[in-house]
């Protein structure tokens, strides 16, 4: 029997080289099939986004693949129709005649599989793209999506398109660029010793990664993992053994620095994972969500330890509200966690505290009038948008482009540092030299000296020619 | 093989095609400002048979110039500064359009709300079912058709970490990328690359992402072409639209090819995202056009020559005959013949009165001439109390007028709907009166407690525009926005601002906040301008109200649902029956004779071979399905009669009696008018002096106080106090009091001799009155000021006497008015009486008449007996009664039929669908079951072919014919007496031809 297919395999294959399904049909299903054929839409009750469910027929009860028979295979009729009701995909153009050819003899030679995990998302087998070239000078500024301080505080590392900046906090001059990396860069960590600088981001709705550079020989490692799309946030354990990050799915997952293994993965949030953040002792992670809820696991094998509602007012009798989280951050000084996002308040609370209390703040407090483990400072209508924490100091920057000091407390204090006018998305501190800095939409980074009023400021985009 | 066979036929039927005798082109002249103008040109031609057709696709541009080019699709597009001439040729013909060209050496940014947002609109992204929805698609989430620019702006270039635009990689944008599936999108491909939607928004990210310059002109208007209105035939039923932007300072823009098409009915006409509209089927329809916030629309019909179709109706000068007319006949659809007399009668009684005609209407009706008897029958219809009570109820339905809901209010509120609508007072009095004037109409505002509802019930009722969606957004299919809800809301309560910005809102017909004044004068200046005769909405309402009762349909469908998208059938019928309504001072039932004496009225119900499928254009009425009330008061017409026999009966001994009264009154007339001169010679005058008014007095408890006037102005007369010559006697003063005070007012009457004389009094709230130190009247109530509320007789001494009245107020509004009853012979009976009989007209003997009854107390009992008689006649009928009685059996065959439970302003609410309940209820539901039965006592004395004749005439208007009488007479002769009568009778409710109106 095997001999059989085998001939006809040799029979049937004209060109030298057989087609490849990770390599050559994997980018053309997740181009033009997986939005509607993807597990969550199941559009026709067919899914091809992991090749074990490619292989299963949807509504039409047809096998989609028929091994050396294209035309017995309802995937090949489906893209070769006539009949507008039938003809994939659905109200677009067809695919290429190239692009038929190709699935067309993929099938013919016997429709193997050639990645190792059929369960795979196809995202995941599919061959990474080298990414192109930052442009040696920036036509535009670009949003500073993130900022973060060497442990030293002599450098300063910003996002920039397809890679990383460093800027020398003193004189605000450009010192190096770190290319291929993600597009849009959305997150930078440095681990304590200051020999790694972890990276995450991606092509927005296309792929995310997460990887770290080698800050000893500038070398970018490989990606812990492609997503199909952004990742959000990175942070290291305080041991610099592990990395954790967030991603738009809605995941978090713990890689082990030593070898790029992942430790655990958990997709609970329900939209994006915003942030993500150790404490101070590595035993727990804490995840933001535009979900509008912030979870806390245990930072060991990734078990979920609470899920923080305090963001969200849902009462009977009182406005509700859910408020996206954007930010989180524990303080190096305590066990707490501090989040933010919208609704304009900056909440400090104790995990364990927390718990013990009970997962449901807001109703406990106004309900049975039980003294919350909770922190709430108000600052006015701003929308954070990051958080950045030492010891014994908050700062928070969002929309309004006011970069303020949170002092917790009953009923805490606000402090202006500045204003920088545009949207601030990156806020950084470094305690040991007492700077704090932000990065702003329209591609500032303003570094102040804390207690003074003026920041050093300057436009982080290599080349860039002002008007 | 067919389509040749079809042309052989086209030739036949044509055998030469038309030649073009002349060529327009919109525009003639135009001025392209920046480098990214263009000009959409739109050629017309003039055949030799007198039609237009669409010349655009086949049209040659040519260019005299270097100024202009001409692109591929005919768009003709800048390249230098200066003046071109662009020649047009087509069929033969030439016309020529005139250009001008400026700023060709500026740059011409993309305006971010102008064009971008446009585009998005244009490109469906915002709309309501994509990411124009309340919560977006897929995290994306823009305003519904772009009305909040600034929202917009913070979506697409900083929410989710700024990833939708990329300035570095414009088309690797997640904006471009997505509408043309370079990546997953679940909307499907929105958007092709490198055409000009894609690269407006791609230079706009190019550019930066820049917001609109703050200094950018308004947009005024919309001006579309070749519109308002366009004829095409088939074979050439298209058109190619031009849509020009008009804006601030006159500088006009074609937005062609970046506006919103929009065809109201999809299955009359197809429009492209370039303008292009195309007939899928003959008819009429509406093409909205929206530009940012305007939104304006032109009215095409299409046209196929129908084979056999002439034109037989006479020439005719009647309003409805003469437009319903011209629109027959340019669709070429002929009207059905009239109706008979007999379902002539049905339906004018079913639609003007609710109730199928008594035997007496009936016999009279046929006994009248021919010719005028239909005219007579609309006269008689629209004077009758039936008339007036059954559309009051129908406009109570929409008022939501329940005892549930209202209490003891809704009792007046219906009596003052059921008198204005008895009195025919003009539509626009009656709604100012409700919405603003204090009286038992004021529990209109008590259904509609909130400013939401005021808002959303009064635009639906008197403009019939559905504002709801505007509550959260501008309304996605019409001109009003968001700010406008608020504005209107804030026309009717203080302190509302807009939800979204916190602006408060100036209310509607007010210019500022401030000098919009309290809640009073806001509703006064809304009422104003919501009734005034230049209000387009108003009039047009009411008038497609008036017609949907008399034909099951409106000319505008749904009726209170007005909207560009929504266009009326006949739009310049529907504009001339508002004029006509404007033009006789609101006279509905003006209205409703002009409309009901047309043949269109009067057509039978049966379609003739070409206007079968016409549903619209009211070439034939409808056979409609009776209303739930209709319903029930037919079955109690036909199972009933005995009893209204009864008060017939009763009634018409009352008119015997009434005209025997009639007859002596005028035999006493000589007698009476007598009297009347001698009461005239020695009739008393008194003198009367201007009123002096009070200080205001204020205490808790006003009405039982007595404040100082009460004894002292007897002796020290009223020094001091402020005269007002200009109150005079019979007319209302509004008086400004503050809450818990009273107002002294004062005068003298000076007389003869001792006389009895009658005041009348109004106040607002309460009264007291003395004379001569009595108190001869004291009334402690909240109410609005109207004439006559209170009478007292006093009897006057000889010489002067001291008259005091307090108003004392409660609250709110305050005034009163007095008048002296009888206190001078009227001027005109002075006049009548002192005729000789042979100077007397028909009219002044009429007014004697009339004169003399209403002085006689025995005539004034006999019309109140009989106006109680009509009541309880009336009463026993559902379609009659202002609030809804119903329980039990009958409240669930009502629900049955769709009585609405009145919870909405919207005509909707009543539900006019067939269901099978319905045949359930008429088959063997418990009211028909216990009328059949009763029908078998009550006809048990009648002669068989006497009831036979009475039940035919009595359910359809018409005698039975001869197969109808010998199988009913042979049934009931068969059979139990009443049994047999019952199950006849049974037949006849569950005939269609009952249960139908034809």
């Amino acid at each position: 029997m095997s001999w059989l297919v085998f001939s006809l395999y040799l029979l049937a294959s004209p060109g030298p080289e057989e087609v490849s399904f990770r390599s050559d049909l994997a980018p053309i299903l997740l181009r033009r099939c997986i939005g509607c054929h993807r597990d969550e839409r199941r559009q026709g009750r067919y899914a091809l986004d992991v090749f074990e469910r490619l292989r299963e027929p949807g509504a039409s009860g047809e096998a989609p693949i028929v091994p050396g028979e294209p035309s017995s295979s309802e995937l090949y009729r489906r893209v070769v129709t006539d009949d507008p009701d039938h003809r994939m995909p659905k109200d677009d153009h067809p695919l290429l005649a190239s692009e038929i050819a190709l699935l067309k003899r993929w099938i013919k030679e016997g429709a193997r599989y050639d990645a190792d995990d059929a369960s795979a998302p196809l995202a995941a087998i599919a061959p990474v793209q080298a990414e192109p070239e930052p442009p040696e000078a920036y036509p535009a500024a670009l949003p500073i999506l993130a900022l973060a301080f060497s442990p030293d505080g002599r450098e300063l590392a910003s996002s920039g398109y397809h890679e990383v900046l460093f800027w020398d906090t003193e004189t605000g001059g450009l010192i190096d660029r770190v290319s291929d990396l993600p597009q849009q860069v959305h997150d930078l960590d440095y681990d304590a010793e200051g020999l790694k600088l972890a990276v995450c981001g991606g092509r927005p709705g296309v792929s995310g990664r997460a990887l770290w550079v080698d800050l000893m020989d500038g070398s970018v490692s490989a990606p812990l993992m492609r997503l199909e799309d952004v990742a959000l946030a990175v942070a290291f354990d305080p041991a610099g053994e592990r990395l954790a990050v967030s991603a738009a799915e809605g995941s978090v997952s713990v890689y082990r620095v030593l070898d790029g293994a992942r430790l655990w993965r958990q997709a609970l949030h329900s939209s994006w994972a915003n942030e993500v953040a150790f404490d101070r002792e590595g035993r727990w992670v804490a995840s933001a969500g535009r979900d509008h809820v912030v979870k806390v696991y245990r930072a060991e094998d990734g078990e979920l330890f609470t899920t923080y509602t305090g963001h969200t007012q849902t009462l009977p009798d009182r406005p509700m509200y859910r408020h996206e989280v954007e930010a989180a951050a524990f303080r190096p000084d305590g066990p707490w966690l501090v989040t933010a996002g919208e609704g304009g308040e900056v909440h400090a609370w104790d995990p364990v505290a927390f718990k013990a209390f009970d997962g449901t703040a807001a109703q406990m407090e106004t309900r049975f009038k039980v003294a919350s483990p909770v922190v709430k400072v108000s600052i006015g209508k701003d929308r954070t948008l990051d958080l950045a924490t030492a010891p014994g100091r908050i700062f928070a920057g969002g929309t309004s482009g006011i970069l303020r000091e949170i002092i917790p407390g009953d009923p805490g204090e606000v402090r202006e540092v500045g204003r920088l006018g545009e949207w601030i998305y990156a806020v950084a501190v470094h305690a040991p030299t007492n700077r704090v800095a932000a990065g702003t939409f329209d591609g500032r980074i303003a570094v102040w000296t804390i207690g003074d009023e003026t920041p050093r400021e300057w436009i982080a985009a290599p080349g860039l020619r002002t008007k | 093989m067919t389509h040749w066979i079809l042309f052989v036929l086209l030739l036949q039927i044509s055998p030469e095609a038309p030649s073009i005798e002349r060529l327009v082109v919109h525009p003639a002249q135009a001025t392209l400002v920046g480098r990214r103008a263009r000009l959409r040109p739109v050629v017309l031609g003039l055949g030799s048979d007198g039609r237009w057709l669409d010349l655009t696709q086949q049209a040659e541009l040519i260019p005299s110039g270097a100024q202009v080019t001409v692109t591929g699709d005919g768009h003709v597009i800048p390249e230098s500064d200066g003046e071109a001439r662009v020649v047009v040729r087509a069929e033969g013909r030439e016309a020529s359009l005139e250009i001008s060209v400026r700023d060709q050496s500026r740059a011409h940014p993309v305006d971010f709300e102008r064009e971008t947002l446009a585009i998005l609109t244009r490109q469906g992204c915002n709309a309501g079912s994509c990411h124009g929805s309340p919560n977006g698609k897929g995290g994306f989430s823009l305003s519904l058709f772009a009305y909040d620019p600034a929202q917009d702006a913070v979506v697409l270039t900083r929410d989710a970490y700024a990833r939708r635009t990329n300035v570095f990689d414009p088309e690797a944008s997640l904006l471009l990328m997505k509408p043309t599936l370079g990546v997953t999108h679940v909307g499907g491909r929105r958007l092709e690359p490198g055409g000009l939607a894609f690269d407006i928004l791609r230079r706009w990210i190019e550019e930066g992402t820049r917001p609109s310059p703050e200094a950018a002109p308004r947009l005024e208007g919309l001006r579309l072409e070749p519109g308002p209105q366009v004829v095409r035939y088939f074979p050439h039923a298209y058109q190619q639209l031009r849509a020009v932007a008009l804006f601030e300072g006159g500088l006009e823009t074609d937005v062609t090819d970046i506006v919103t098409y929009q065809s109201s009915d999809p299955g009359v006409a197809a429009v492209d995202r370039a303008g292009f509209v195309q007939a899928v089927a003959p008819g009429a329809c509406a093409i909205m056009v929206r530009y940012l916030d305007q939104l304006e629309s032109m009215h095409v019909t299409f046209v196929r020559d129908v084979e056999g179709f002439t034109w037989t109706e006479p020439e005719t000068d009647h309003l409805v005959d003469r437009l319903i007319g011209e629109r027959l006949k340019l669709l070429q659809v002929p009207p059905s013949p009239l109706c008979d007399d007999g379902t002539f009668l049905r339906r004018s009684s079913l639609d003007l009165t609710g109730l199928l005609p008594t035997p007496e209407t009936t016999e009279w009706y046929f006994a009248a001439p021919a010719a005028l008897r239909r005219e007579q029958l609309i006269e008689r219809l629209l004077a009758s109390e039936e008339h007036a009570r059954y559309w009051a109820r129908r406009r109570a339905d929409l008022l939501r007028l329940r005892s549930d809901n209202l209490k003891d209010a809704a009792a007046p509120f219906a009596d003052w709907l059921l008198d204005t609508t008895r009195a025919n007072r003009p539509f626009d009095d009656v709604v100012r009166e409700l919405l603003t004037e204090d009286g038992p109409q004021s529990a209109f505002y008590e259904t509609v407690p909130t400013p939401d509802a005021v808002t959303e019930t009064t635009t639906q009722l008197f403009m019939g525009s559905r504002l709801a969606c505007a509550k959260c957004h501008n309304h996605p299919y019409e001109r009003w926005t968001q700010r406008d809800y608020y504005r209107i809301a804030a026309a009717f309560h203080e302190g509302v601002s807009h939800p979204r910005t916190g602006e408060s809102m100036v209310p509607w017909a007010s210019e500022s906040v401030k000098a919009a004044g309290d809640v009073a004068q806001r509703r006064a200046r809304f009422a104003d301008w919501l009734t005034d005769s230049d209000n387009a909405f108003f009039a047009a309402v009411e008038a497609n109200r008036i017609w949907a009762a008399l034909f099951g349909r409106g000319l505008v469908e749904p009726i209170d649902d007005f909207r560009s998208s929504n266009p009326a059938s006949v739009p310049a019928l529907l504009d001339a029956l508002a004029g006509e309504l404007v033009r006789s001072g609101f006279d509905r039932r003006h209205l409703i004779r002009l409309i009901t004496s047309s043949r269109t009225y009067q057509r039978s119900s049966h379609p003739v071979a070409l206007n079968r499928s016409d549903r619209t254009l009211f070439s034939h009425q409808r056979a409609r399905l009776l209303s739930a009330e209709q319903i029930c008061d037919a079955v109690s017409r036909v199972t009933e009669e005995a009893h209204f026999e009864e008060v017939a009966q009763k009634i018409e001994s009352v008119v015997t009696e009434r005209e025997q009264s009639r007859a002596s009154l005028r035999a006493r007339q000589p007698e009476w008018i007598a009297e009347v001169r001698h009461r005239l010679e020695r009739q008393v005058v008194p003198a009367l002096s201007p009123w002096r008014a009070s200080e205001v007095f204020r205490d808790e408890n006003a009405f039982e106080t007595a404040f100082a006037p009460e004894s002292t102005v007897w002796s020290a007369g009223a020094e001091g106090w402020t005269e007002h010559p200009e109150w005079q006697d019979g007319q209302v003063h509004p008086l400004s009091l503050p809450p818990q005070s009273a107002l002294y007012l004062t005068r003298t009457l000076a007389l003869s001799e001792a006389h009895r004389l009658a005041l009348a009094l109004g106040s607002d709230d309460g009264l007291k009155v003395w004379v001569n130190e009595e108190q001869v009247l004291s009334r402690d109530v909240a109410r609005g000021v109207q004439p006559d509320q209170d009478r007292v007789e006093v009897d006057f001494p000889a010489g002067e006497s001291r008259l005091l009245i307090a108003i004392i107020n409660r609250g709110g509004a305050a005034g009163f008015t007095f008048r002296l009853e009888a206190q001078a012979i009227d001027a005109e009976l002075a006049r009548l009486v002192r005729l000789e009989p042979t100077e007397r007209t028909d009219a002044d003997r009429a007014a004697l008449d009339d004169w003399q009854r209403s002085e006689d107390p025995g005539w004034v009992r006999l019309e109140e007996r009989l106006s109680a008689l009509e009541a309880e006649r009336s009463n026993r009928f559902e379609t009659q009664k202002l609030l809804t009685d119903a329980s039990g059996e009958r409240a669930r065959f009502l629900e049955t039929f769709g009585q609405p439970k009145r919870e909405s302003p919207c005509a909707c609410e009543r539900s006019n669908e067939p269901t099978l309940p319905q045949a359930l209820q008429l088959l063997n539901g418990e009211l028909v079951d216990r009328r059949v039965r009763r029908a078998g006592e009550v006809y048990a004395a009648r002669e068989n072919e006497a009831l036979v004749e009475a039940l035919y005439l009595t359910a359809f208007c018409r005698p039975p014919n001869a197969e109808e009488r010998s199988v009913a007479l042979r049934f009931l002769s068969g059979r139990a007496r009443g049994e047999a009568i019952e199950d006849l009778v049974w037949a006849l409710i569950n005939t269609k031809e009952f249960l139908f109106q034809h």
